[in-house]
């Protein structure tokens, strides 16, 4: 199902939470909401799930007006952090919880809720443990099982919020790849929360980046990294560099030499110049785009990593061959060969 | 010796903090001379008039009376102080509103008053001239010197046993767990039934025995508001004193040694209950 954000704010007290959120989520897509904490990020998923009132705007399930609908009459599957199982219940009688709780008309009988309860198991990969109680399962388990419980009621969308963020980092990319896979298997349209670009990079089809309540970028992975729209994108989603920058006559300066690429249309003036590591590269020094002093070289298992500082506004670390004759305290000469530009 | 041994190296665990044996051997003194030492001289004194004189006290009317009065409105005392200890709780842990730690401090207040005072608190308040008294008094109902009056006493002292054991409880309720609730579709009323009762029974088991307990045993406040009328309004705890001041120890001594059968067994009860619903509802 589609699931639309329309000018959506929200403000708690004076401080503003989330402002001016249009997203469209795809049928069947699986979005990973991506911002630092306090990015407002878990706080779209509640408005979404209807856990959290918007002060402004609209939330729209398949073209239906979804805003003042009550978390209970959404019909969306929620993943917490900390899996908010019912402890005195057990396996079993959690995953049926939802289907219990429908009006009798809707409710499927008895036998009908055992056997979905057993494929949703089945499901999860952890058949047989119905009788077990949450407490006697590790956290991976109980992770499967609240997603178990959340499918069971057949959602609209599936809503999970840091899912894997409890767990240790073995468990956790288990779990992503098996995330991946229920995803495939039932197609449910499926928005997570995370502040680690890996497992969102990783699982997503697409990514929202947030930041303070804005959204910045919605894209692919191909897009958001070889596009970003804001250097807070940049700066996110890996290592940056920033240099100062002039476009002038449809050149790129950057110490008043002209670099071998074009500044894209509609750019001029004084602009900052983000690149990756694997945009620089050492160069003899009449080719040089910038220079600046090694401070530091680290071994890393193939390659060396330099620290530079002087070149960029603030040090970088690019990584060289292992036979690259270098020494602290020498002077390396940067080409640059790509990078992205956006105003000052 | 060799039988003893491997029990004696099993208590002698090695451990961070020692003292293991001192603080033991104090604790079984203790118990013995605070606790079951005058219940064993209890025990004695009653047993010195023989089974014929123990059945004769145990069987009289006015004892049946007292006792059918001490227990029965206990029970019913403290069943209604765990259901509105459990609403103060709740009130008191998950709203937050001007006053609450002003009632919060009021709720220890039975805890702290000598009960005598809050016997004849109670008993002016419901007293057909009292302020509450005179409002239910046109209606041909009496509070005070009735086992309404008794009733009364007995859920006021038993309250704060109710509130207190729950509240923690309360407090570390999970709000995930009622917003996981919710988005499974169940509505308010069954969350609240369903998810939010159940880990609250075995503390709500708690303060019921612990208010049980305390109602049985109350003396100070009971007789001022119950009237004291024999057959209909006379506690148990009461007619002991009176078998005292009537220089009939042995008789008092059966009535006490009744009531701690009784007692013992109620709480037996209760604890059963309770370890029960600790493996239903309690796997946290």
């Amino acid at each position: 199902m589609e699931i639309r954000v329309a000018d959506v704010a929200k403000r708690f007290g004076a401080n503003a939470a989330l402002e001016d959120i249009n997203l469209t989520v795809r049928p069947g897509e699986l979005l990973a909401l991506l911002g630092p904490s306090g990015s407002g990020k878990t706080t779209l998923l509640r408005v979404i799930a209807g856990l959290e009132e918007a002060n402004q705007g609209h939330v729209y399930f398949g073209g239906q007006d979804a805003t003042s609908l009550p978390v209970q009459k959404r019909q969306v599957g929620f993943v917490f952090q900390h899996y908010a199982l019912f402890r005195h219940m057990n396996v079993a009688d959690n995953i049926a919880y939802g289907l219990r709780a429908r009006e009798r008309a809707r409710r499927p009988a008895e036998s009908e809720i055992r056997d979905r309860v057993g494929k949703l198991l089945d499901l999860v990969q952890l058949p047989g443990l119905e009788k077990r109680f949450p407490a006697q399962l590790s956290g991976g388990q109980r992770q499967r099982i609240a997603l178990a419980r959340a499918l069971a009621v057949e959602p609209r969308v599936l809503l999970l919020d840091e899912p894997f963020g409890a767990l240790d980092a073995k468990v956790r990319k288990d779990l992503r790849g098996w995330l991946r896979e229920i995803h495939e298997r039932t197609g449910q349209t499926t928005i997570f929360v995370t502040h680690d670009q890996d497992e969102a990079l990783e699982l997503a089809d697409r990514v929202a980046i947030m930041s303070q309540g804005r959204l910045e970028q919605v894209g692919t992975i191909d897009e958001v990294q070889d596009r970003p729209a804001t250097p807070f994108v940049m700066n996110f989603l890996g290592d940056a560099v920033r240099f100062d920058a002039t476009v002038a006559d449809g050149r790129i300066l950057v110490a008043g030499r002209p670099l071998g690429f074009r500044p894209p249309q509609g750019l001029s003036g004084a602009v900052d110049l983000y690149c990756r590591p694997w945009h620089l590269h050492l160069v003899p020094s009449e080719q040089e785009d910038a220079s600046g002093t090694i401070t530091a070289i680290r071994r890393l298992a193939g390659a060396r990593r330099v620290e530079v500082s002087g070149a960029a506004a603030e040090t970088l670390e690019i990584d060289v061959p292992l036979d690259a004759p270098l020494q602290p305290g020498e002077t390396v000469h940067l080409g640059i060969k790509q990078g992205f530009l956006f105003p000052r | 010796m060799s039988s003893a041994a491997p029990v004696l190296s099993r208590l002698k665990r090695p451990s961070v903090i020692p003292g293991f044996g001192i603080t033991f051997g104090f604790s079984l003194f203790y118990l013995g001379l605070i606790v079951l030492l005058p219940l064993a001289a209890l025990i004695v004194r009653a047993s010195r008039i023989g089974w014929d004189g123990f059945l004769a006290v145990a069987t009289d009317s006015r004892v049946l009376a007292a006792l059918k009065v001490s227990f029965g409105i206990s029970l019913l005392a403290a069943l209604v102080a765990s259901v509105f200890g459990l609403l103060v709780a709740w009130v008191l842990t998950r709203y937050d509103f001007p006053g609450r730690r002003i009632i919060d401090a009021v709720v220890d207040l039975p805890f702290a008053l000598p009960t005598a005072v809050a016997g004849i608190a109670l008993a002016a308040l419901y007293a057909p001239n009292g302020w509450i008294g005179g409002l239910v008094e046109p209606f041909g109902l009496k509070i005070a010197y009735t086992p309404a009056g008794i009733f009364i006493a007995l859920v006021f002292i038993g309250l704060p046993f109710a509130v207190r054991t729950v509240e923690p409880l309360i407090a570390e309720i999970d709000r995930e767990q009622e917003e996981a609730s919710a988005t499974l579709g169940a509505s308010r009323s069954r969350t609240l039934w369903k998810v939010l009762l159940p880990p609250l029974i075995p503390a709500i088991l708690t303060g019921f025995a612990l208010a049980f307990a305390r109602a049985v045993g109350e003396y100070g406040s009971v007789i001022f508001i119950a009237g004291n009328l024999p057959y209909v309004s006379e506690i148990a705890p009461l007619l002991i004193v009176i078998k005292l001041s009537e220089f009939d120890y042995a008789g008092a001594a059966v009535i006490a040694t009744i009531m701690l059968a009784i007692s013992f067994l109620a709480l037996l009860v209760i604890n059963l209950i309770q370890a029960w619903s600790r493996r239903r509802f309690g796997h946290v």
